[in-house]
């Protein structure tokens, strides 16, 4: 389904101005894997799931979606492939409208838990996917090797684990040798061996020119292996960008004491704004190339400082404290 | 390769491999053999034996008339039509090829494989038609060996029909179990629920139809409804398989209406599965 504005297209992606408007609407659909503007869903006698999120993934990266359970990750992807349709919005993928089939041929997708006949082995489940797609047998081979499941590849699917069972899901969406790639909760009921592995799968399929869409509530995941995050919270984006991005510029941690002296001295030097304090520490939001400064100033003050070191929130801070409204 | 070749190559590879297609049909041959023929033959021979007074000769010879090879096509036939289980098994394999997935949860995964949707159903219901057409001969072929059996354990004459009408009746047995599948593919769609679909399917082959008619017969007695029967796919389709017996006369409806309607109900019910399918939300 493609909802019919393309024309409403980020800054970042705006091709130069003496281009032609073909060439103009060939460069963007090169470049932008996946664009989505206002796109919303609410279900039946449910909740509005997305409200208004635009999207653009570029080509060649790994763009991780976060976000809380219920928000909103799940029911994008689903509207991106054409499983369901959006109440609003329009939306692209691989220049195409979603679940055009033009555009499914050039994307692999793994979407919740993977399911597969129970009554066919791994290798047969694929032949099948294979057939869809009018892939030859010998593409199902080397799909099972990539993923390390070819000594079970004649095993019943229900006999395997969990951890086999994604991994089958991920031969699936690999079958076509995807431009796009959207993996949703891959690491779901993994073991932590099982969640390793399969990071540095997805981190493996995403180099090159290989796009990946990666969903997912583990921020370890997401940390170590997405180019670029967005940040879902009630059907809202309400953060994007790269890890850095995210993180912001870092700060200080300060251990000093009196406390009292200290804190004054810190508003005094720094602003009230910028100083935190907790687990006994004292955080300052301010450049850390400022340590020496501040470590003078409060050995001048009569301060001791027992530590005093730069500090970079992890995504797990950012995360918390982006989502923190919801809890 | 045409998306709708690649997805029939699909389904048919998990048709071969599903236990479920290969026990219906061994459990319509088993019931073609024991209950149309083995019951009769077991009949006959309980007349003949005790010369009961339902012994008429009248009698004798239309169960002898049921179990000889110039009736075969009619008795098989019976198979599919009114009480017949031939219309509950395609129910049932209509249900689990369109409906499977649906139990299974592999919905998703089929419907982000690259090919339509439309193309996918496509696909299913040519596996279908092929899985149906090989029912529909091996039944034919059952019945005709069965006929060959009783026929000379009771020196029945071996009249055998022709063979246009014997390609006539596997034709009919095939459009017959198509209806009747297209019709469990369609309310697997609507309820999405395998059980209930297979449930409210047979419910209305084996039961609702027939007294549903049998009430619209004493209402003729004061109103003229006549008419309405002629619209039910039961009906027509008992009546075309009336049409390879001797009491082809008095059918309800010609052939040719019958097998219209038939098609007609055959192509409606795929043309809701089509568009219910095509336009829902799968979550």
């Amino acid at each position: 389904m493609h909802f019919e504005h393309a024309d409403q297209r980020g800054p970042s992606s705006l091709p130069e101005p003496e281009m032609s408007a073909s060439a103009i609407a060939r460069s963007t659909a090169e470049s932008l894997l996946v664009e989505a503007r206002g796109l919303s869903k609410r279900y039946q006698r449910g909740p509005l799931a997305v409200d208004q999120l635009d999207l653009d993934i570029k080509r060649g990266e790994v763009y991780g979606f976060l976000g809380p359970n219920g928000a909103g990750k799940t029911t994008t992807i689903r509207m991106l492939l054409g499983l369901i349709r959006p109440t609003a919005g329009t939306a692209t993928v691989l220049g195409a409208p979603p679940g055009n089939a033009r555009g499914l041929a050039r994307v692999g997708s793994m979407v919740e838990a993977p399911a597969f006949y129970g009554n066919l082995s791994g290798r047969d489940n694929l032949r099948f996917c294979a057939r869809l797609c009018g892939l030859p047998d010998q593409r199902v081979d080397e799909v099972l090797d990539e993923v390390g499941l070819t000594s079970r590849g004649r095993h019943h699917y229900t006999a395997y684990s969990t951890g086999m069972k994604q991994r089958l899901g991920v031969a699936a969406a690999l079958l076509k040798n995807p431009d796009l790639l959207i993996l949703d909760e891959p690491a779901n009921g993994l073991d932590p061996q099982g969640i390793v592995d399969m990071r540095e799968l997805v981190r493996r399929l995403g180099q090159g020119q290989r796009t990946v869409l990666l969903c997912s509530h583990l921020l370890s995941e997401v940390e170590h292996v997405c180019d670029r995050i967005g940040v879902l919270r009630g059907g809202h984006k309400i953060a994007e960008g790269t890890l850095e991005d995210l993180r912001g510029a870092g700060g200080l941690l300060v251990r000093a004491h009196p406390e009292a002296d200290v804190r004054a001295d810190l508003v005094r030097l720094v602003g009230e704004k910028a100083v935190s304090e907790r687990d006994g520490a004292f955080h300052l939001a301010v450049d850390p190339a400022r340590a020496g400064e501040i470590a003078t100033a409060l050995a001048q003050a009569g301060c001791v400082v027992t530590e005093l070191r730069a500090e970079q929130r992890s995504l797990e801070d950012v995360f918390l404290e982006l989502t923190e409204e919801e809890r | 390769m045409s998306p709708i070749i690649g997805c029939f190559r699909g389904e048919w590879l998990l048709a071969r491999k599903s236990r479920s297609t290969w026990v219906l049909g061994v459990v319509l041959i088993v019931l073609i053999l024991v209950l149309i023929y083995g019951a009769v033959a077991l009949e006959l021979s309980v007349l003949l034996k005790r010369g009961s007074i339902a012994a008429t000769p009248a009698n004798i010879a239309t169960i002898k008339g049921a179990l000889s090879p110039s009736q075969f096509l009619r008795s098989t036939l019976a198979a599919f039509t009114g009480v017949g289980y031939g219309n509950a098994i395609a129910i049932i394999l209509g249900v689990l090829v369109f409906g499977g997935d649906y139990s299974s949860s592999t919905l998703k995964m089929v419907f982000t494989q690259g090919p339509s949707r439309w193309a996918i159903l496509a696909g299913k219901a040519l596996a279908i038609a092929l899985i149906l057409l090989v029912y529909a001969i091996a039944a034919i072929a059952a019945g005709a060996g069965a006929s060959a059996v009783t026929g000379a354990a009771y020196g029945l004459p071996p009249d055998w029909p022709g063979i246009g009408d014997i390609i006539k009746a596997g034709l009919t047995a095939w459009l017959l179990m198509g209806l009747w599948a297209a019709g469990g593919a369609m309310l697997v769609t609507l309820f999405r629920q395998t059980a209930l679909a297979v449930g409210v399917g047979i419910v209305y082959s084996i039961g609702i139809e027939g007294l549903l008619l049998n009430i619209l017969r004493a209402l003729e007695k004061v109103s003229s409804l006549s008419d309405v029967e002629r619209v039910f796919p039961g009906a027509n389709g008992a009546a075309l398989a009336d049409s390879f017996g001797p009491k082809a006369g008095t059918a309800l409806v010609s052939p040719i209406q019958a097998t219209v309607v038939v098609i007609a109900y055959l192509a409606v019910f795929l043309a809701i599965t089509f568009i219910v399918t095509q336009r829902r939300d799968v979550t």
